[in-house]
């Protein structure tokens, strides 16, 4: 889960390259991939190494309690509509 | 006319003769085909040329052609390592199954307690990683003495199979011990199938031909639409019968073209092209 000042949304953590899991790396502020070192930014967004784009986000939405419901089925390219929560 | 039955007599003075001159047996005869009771250089020529184990080497070969500075010795390697390779795998097959839950205890398993386990894995192991190594190499020595042209062609088309299949060999073994890193291989492995052309359903006119991440390439390769149990036993039966009895094919092709073609190595110094049949020129 990623929250920015203007959005809320959540990455799926899959490698754009050619599916491994990246690592989010503390000290380096970044996700990086143990099998060919793609690195992806707080925010997934593919700065380094073969990852052709970002990383994939996973559906959002507010229930009618105001609570986030998370569906991880339904994988939406980053900067699509629906892949964030407006704040 | 049914034979007259022997009597026990008779049965026991045939064996009695059999053991005082074996080589007059009928037994005998068919296996050594070749009488080696006179010691002349055709009688000796015959004794090699007739018998399969002496004979694997042409009859006639150039001295210069056989030196391991020229030859480097890759291809008789990758032989024997295959060799090594298809005794240490039956061997690992007595102890691992290919499934989810006993596939890397397994390996644990052999590692730990199963006396002389770690030596046999990583015989196999090791031996894997350096028949992908000399199978490279002896490519390059064939290209860097040109022992791919005329007659050998066809033969040089053998071996490319044979190195595809080696390495398809290596990436099916990848997966076998289910452990983090053939795991990760093999899924980086296959979602580069995804891009198939025809048959994968993110490469060129695959969605046209109604390809699916359901229906494709790599579903029929991992038995799936991920890497799990299916892909395990699909990549051990790959591994252990498919592609092995190919490469056995192939290599009785391979090591029969050798022959054929003049011998290991050359071409120039082993067959010159007045030499060649006309048929073959």
């Amino acid at each position: 889960m990623v929250r920015t000042q203007r959005n809320l949304f959540a990455i799926h953590a899959k490698c754009t390259h050619l599916g491994c899991t990246p690592n989010w790396l503390e000290g380096e502020n970044k996700f990086k991939c143990p099998c060919h070192g793609s690195g992806f930014d707080a925010e997934g967004r593919n700065f380094e190494g073969p990852a052709p784009r970002p990383m994939d986000r996973v559906h959002l939405e507010l229930d009618a309690d105001g609570e986030v419901v998370v569906d991880t089925s339904r994988l939406l390219q980053a900067g699509a509509r629906d892949s964030f929560l407006a704040l | 006319m049914e034979p007259e039955p022997k009597s026990p007599k008779q049965a026991i003075e045939e064996v009695k003769a059999g053991l005082r001159a074996p080589q007059r047996t009928q037994l005998w005869k068919s296996i050594f085909r070749v009488k080696h009771t006179r010691n002349d250089t055709r009688t000796r020529a015959l004794a090699v040329v007739s018998n399969v184990f002496l004979h694997l080497h042409p009859g006639r070969v150039n001295r210069d052609a056989v030196r391991y500075s020229y030859t480097w010795g890759m291809g008789g390697i990758s032989a024997y390592l295959f060799l090594v390779l298809l005794f240490t795998g039956a061997l690992l097959m007595f102890y691992y199954h290919p499934t989810k839950v006993q596939a890397y205890r397994d390996i644990l398993y052999l590692e730990q307690d199963v006396p002389f386990g770690r030596l046999l894995r990583n015989m196999h192991r090791w031996g894997a990683h350096l028949m992908v190594i000399t199978v490279w190499l002896h490519m390059l020595r064939v290209v860097l003495t040109g022992a791919y042209k005329k007659p050998r062609e066809f033969n040089w088309c053998v071996g490319v199979a044979l190195l595809v299949l080696t390495l398809l060999l290596s990436f099916t073994g990848y997966l076998l011990p289910d452990d983090q890193l053939g795991f990760w291989a093999v899924t980086v492995g296959t979602n580069m199938a995804r891009a198939t052309p025809l048959v994968g359903h993110e490469g060129p006119f695959g969605p046209q031909l109604g390809m699916t991440p359901f229906n494709d390439l790599r579903f029929g390769l991992l038995g799936g639409s991920v890497v799990d149990s299916n892909a395990l036993l699909r990549a051990y039966v790959w591994h252990c019968i498919g592609i092995p009895l190919v490469v056995l094919l192939l290599m009785g092709v391979h090591f029969w073209r050798v022959r054929k073609d003049g011998g290991i190595s050359g071409p120039a110094p082993l067959v010159l092209d007045g030499e060649m049949k006309d048929e073959v020129r």
